[in-house]
């Protein structure tokens, strides 16, 4: 998944803020910032982009403006410190509701939301918050976040959760195009990890809980891009 | 890990919310100097601004004033003041005039100096830190 998006915030440090959260998770294009509507507006008539983080109160006129009078619809999410806006932002059909300042793992839910609705638009259902398996005769509901990692056992898989284990007849590389790429990513022709899991990486190693996870020479560079490494 | 021993080493200003800090930006100082930095450089004009519009008896232009610096005190660490901020741009809603704010507007310039103040001392001790 990559997404092309615009920061529309007047306040300095939370648009460098949303930005950099941008660049963390690999999977957004910054196509620019705005302190205002009108110039937002110009450049949102002229280019069209998949996500906009649109702050409220800006400014000559409000976020919601900007909305009445943009010609299509990209995905919104609001980012404010006001939660009074969030009647106005449910009857906007915004994606997302972002109360300043926002952690980081909050902006992923956001972005996550952001690419459920995309891939509900262009009717693919391989990503979402949760994946089914199945498992011992029955279909199992896992949610991203409870997922550790998945791993590789020839003609299974095993998905491991903090107190579970799942074993479903499937394969990595058939896997690796279904789960949701805002959480996975494949590290090693036998895992796929969960990237908000991580605990430490050492060499052409990651941990997850204690657990020892081997990096390929041909996906490290990807993972160490997905990290934010300073 | 590294975040153990800088947690250890720097020792922020007691009215800092180290915790909310480190929820936005981890163990990474060098990016918290630079949203020191940002929030500096944007609340000094912002703050001038808040002022023009009290002197001016400027309700409405009040409100937006005190509403645009707000969330800059949650980014470094300062919530309380960010709250005391959202008090009065609610006090500003629901006020007619200006001139009956003049206690709740002396709190809260009182409040934004003493942050003021707060945020440039951080700032020049995280710059020697990440330079040391």
């Amino acid at each position: 998944m990559s997404m092309t998006c615009v920061i529309v915030e007047d306040l300095q440090v939370a648009a460098e803020y949303t930005r950099k959260c941008c660049e963390k998770s690999g999977l957004l294009d910054v196509k620019g910032h705005f302190t205002n509507v009108s110039d937002a507006l110009t450049y949102l008539n002229a280019n069209s982009v998949d996500i906009l983080f649109l702050d409220v109160e800006m400014p000559g006129a409000t976020g919601f403006d900007l909305l009445d009078q943009l010609g299509y619809s990209p995905k919104v999410i609001l980012t404010t410190s006001k939660a009074e806006y969030a009647y106005n932002a449910f009857e906007y059909h915004v994606i997302d509701f972002l109360k300043k300042p926002f952690t980081y793992q909050r902006f992923l839910e956001a972005l996550q939301k952001a690419a459920v609705k995309e891939d509900n638009d262009s009717a693919v259902t391989t990503t979402g918050n949760h994946i089914f398996i199945k498992s011992d005769g029955k279909l199992v509901r896992l949610n991203n976040e409870d997922i550790l990692y998945i791993e590789s056992m020839g003609d299974y898989v095993k998905f491991v959760t903090l107190d579970k284990k799942y074993i479903t007849h499937n394969t990595i590389k058939a896997l690796e195009e279904k789960v949701n790429k805002t959480y996975f990513m494949k590290v090693h022709r036998s895992y796929i990890i969960n990237l908000t899991k991580i605990d430490d990486i050492r060499e052409n190693d990651l941990f997850i809980k204690g657990i020892e996870i081997p990096i390929s020479k041909a996906h490290k560079q990807d993972v160490l891009k997905r990290l934010n490494i300073i | 890990m590294n975040h153990q021993d800088q947690h250890k080493t720097f020792i922020f200003n007691e009215k800092i919310d180290k915790e909310l800090l480190f929820s936005l930006y981890e163990d990474d100082f060098s990016y918290m100097e630079e949203i020191f930095s940002i929030t500096l450089t944007q609340l000094k004009p912002d703050i001038s601004t808040l002022r023009e519009t009290f002197e001016n008896n400027d309700l409405a232009g009040l409100q937006k004033a005190v509403h645009k610096i707000k969330p800059s005190f949650g980014y470094i660490g300062l919530p309380e003041t960010q709250e005391l901020c959202k008090q009065f741009e609610e006090i500003c809603a629901n006020s007619s005039s200006v001139s009956q704010l003049v206690t709740q507007y002396t709190l809260l310039c009182t409040r934004l100096e003493e942050s003021i103040h707060i945020i440039e001392s951080e700032f020049e001790k995280l710059k020697n830190y990440n330079l040391s």
